[in-house]
Formats: C-alpha cells, sequence, structure tokens
C-alpha cells in the first residue's frame, strides 16, 4: 500500500480531486453499459411472455374480443417500438 | 475451428452459448477490475514527474485500446455484413457501436481529466486527441444510422461502409503520436523491445486493459442477446427461453 491513511488516499497530494472524478465517471458509465442489456432483455422477456398469454386467452375468446386484444397488441408494440 | 465460426451464425446456438460465457465472464471480469483499480490506485507507487494523477491511465489507456481494438470488431463485422449478407454480423455491429462510442468517450474525458493538473488544461487539439474525438463520431455515427433508417437491411449496408471508411483513422491514431510531435506521450507499453515503465506500474495496466477487453466481449454478448430474442420473438426457442412450448 503506497498511502499511509484515508485522507492522504482521497487528497492524492492535491490530485485526489482529478483521480476520483475520473474513476467516479467511468465507473457510472460501465455500470450503464452492463446494466442497460440486462434491463432490456429483462423487459423483451416480459412482453413475450404477455403477449403469449393475450394470444392464448384471444384463442378462447369471441372474435370480437380477439380484435380487441390484437388492437392492444399492436399498441403495445408500437410503445414497445418507441421505447427502444 | 470452421464449425465454430459456422455456429456462431446460429441465432439460438449463439443465444445458449453466449448465455453460458456471460455467466462466468460477469464476475471473472468484475474482478478483474477490482482488483486492477485497487492496485493501481492505492498500491502502485506515484509517477515521479506527473505525481498522483498518472492514476488516471489505468482507465484512460484500457479504454482507448479497447476502444480501437473494438473498431476492428465493429468493422469487421460490416465486412461480414456486406460480404455474406449474415445477419448475425448485422446484430454484432449493432451491438459494438455504442459500447465503442461509451469507451472512446472514457479515454476522452478521463484524459481531458488527467491533463488539467498535468498540461495545465482540459483540453488541445493535438493529432492523438482530434483524431480519437473523430473515433467518437464515428461510433455515435454507425449508431445513429442505425435508428435513422426503417428499413433495418438498408441501415445495417450503411452502417457496414461507414465503419469499413471509419478504419482508416485507425492507424492514424496509432501513429499519430510518431508522426507529429505533439503533447500527447508515444506509447509506453511495446510489444517488440522494452517497456518504457516500471513492473509495478505495468502489472496492473496489463489487468486493466484484461478487465476491459472483457468488459467489451461482455456488454456485445448481451447487447447481442437482448437484440436476438427480440428479432425472434416469434421463432419456438425464444418461447421456449421465456418459459413457453
Amino acid at each position: 500500500m503506497y498511502f499511509d491513511s484515508l485522507t492522504a488516499v482521497a487528497h492524492m497530494d492535491g490530485h485526489g480531486i482529478y483521480v476520483w472524478l475520473a474513476y467516479a465517471i467511468t465507473m457510472v458509465l460501465l455500470s450503464w453499459l452492463l446494466w442497460s442489456p440486462s434491463r432490456e432483455l429483462r423487459k423483451r422477456k416480459l412482453w413475450i411472455v404477455a403477449e403469449a398469454r393475450r394470444r392464448a386467452a384471444s384463442t378462447n375468446a369471441t372474435p370480437e374480443a380477439e380484435t380487441q386484444s390484437e388492437q392492444a397488441m399492436s399498441t403495445d408494440r408500437a410503445q414497445m417500438e418507441t421505447q427502444g | 475451428m470452421w464449425s465454430f465460426i459456422h455456429k456462431l451464425g446460429s441465432p439460438p446456438w449463439f443465444f445458449r452459448f453466449s448465455g453460458n460465457v456471460v455467466k462466468w465472464l460477469l464476475p471473472v471480469t468484475i474482478a478483474v477490475l477490482f482488483v486492477g483499480a485497487f492496485w493501481g490506485l492505492l498500491v502502485a507507487p506515484p509517477d515521479y514527474r506527473q505525481g498522483n494523477s498518472y492514476r488516471i491511465i489505468y482507465i484512460h489507456v484500457p479504454a482507448a485500446v479497447v476502444s480501437l481494438a473494438g473498431y476492428y470488431v465493429m468493422a469487421l463485422a460490416g465486412a461480414i455484413s456486406l460480404i455474406w449478407r449474415i445477419k448475425m454480423a448485422d446484430i454484432a455491429m449493432k451491438a459494438a457501436a455504442p459500447v465503442g462510442a461509451v469507451l472512446t468517450g472514457i479515454a476522452l474525458v478521463t484524459g481531458a481529466i488527467w491533463g488539467k493538473p498535468t498540461w495545465g488544461t482540459w483540453w488541445v487539439w493535438d493529432a492523438r486527441i482530434t483524431s480519437m474525438l473523430i473515433l467518437f463520431f464515428l461510433y455515435l455515427g454507425v449508431v445513429a444510422l442505425f435508428e435513422a433508417y426503417e428499413n433495418k437491411a438498408a441501415a445495417a449496408k450503411a452502417c457496414a461502409v461507414l465503419s469499413l471508411v471509419g478504419t482508416v483513422n485507425i492507424p492514424i491514431i496509432y501513429k499519430s503520436v510518431d508522426w507529429w510531435y505533439s503533447l500527447h506521450q508515444p506509447a509506453s507499453i511495446k510489444f517488440t523491445g522494452e517497456s518504457a515503465i516500471d513492473a509495478s506500474m505495468l502489472y496492473p495496466l496489463l489487468l486493466m486493459i484484461t478487465a476491459f477487453y472483457g468488459l467489451f466481449a461482455l456488454v456485445v454478448m448481451m447487447n447481442m442477446r437482448a437484440d436476438l430474442v427480440w428479432h425472434h420473438r416469434q421463432s419456438s426457442w425464444v418461447r421456449q427461453w421465456a418459459g413457453f412450448e
């Protein structure tokens, strides 16, 4: 260990602010890189499950209900696509 | 080897394979990243001229190195997409672009933060820095171009052409510090000949470079998985993965 106290670690002979700022920005960006595709995958899994349920429900329902659920599905899809 | 490359083109196989890789690569990469950062921040000695500000190189150099290598990966995927029209290559190209953009952004921002105490300025229009800024815009251009087209096949084609044309910039970035005598220092680590950096500073740097490579591979695979699921949401393997059929 090079530093002998926590204050020395924070201060780094006057360079602490630069070093810690650079590391903080990097950690935030790297966490975002890892977090965003896993969130996307989870979101899409939920959508696929919901769509399969809707489809299963509509095959048992009346034709009228089916068109309604299809409409709901297409608005869902449009929303998903605008959200990316 | 060939059968492995052949299998990479198969979405369900790649999805299963990448799922297994992500599971072990994620903890390993995060562990290496923390060990490297701890070593570089707290254990390594300060630079005799720059003092402690040099500790920023432990993120600056890995981010820059991987952003350049990542560009080759993206351009290679673009070439494969253009020549053999493999959909998987489009998806890989699209997955690599934002990761490369973020890494280039990190290299630029950390470089600026290091420049302030060391050079006395946040920014200079130096050859290395300017060519890195161009790399940043090339990555952003690919990301934006993918979004701009309604037709995804046309989008992939345009992006492939853009990323291939942009490869001209990569050797310029590498060589900029030798061709133009400027503020930015030349490379300290060399594959041939002696490195101009002491082992006590080199080991954490190598660890961080490894971690950043791992991170790039990891995020590209994760982006590809999210994209694949969406492209193949009607396929039975996706429905199976989601818990149906």
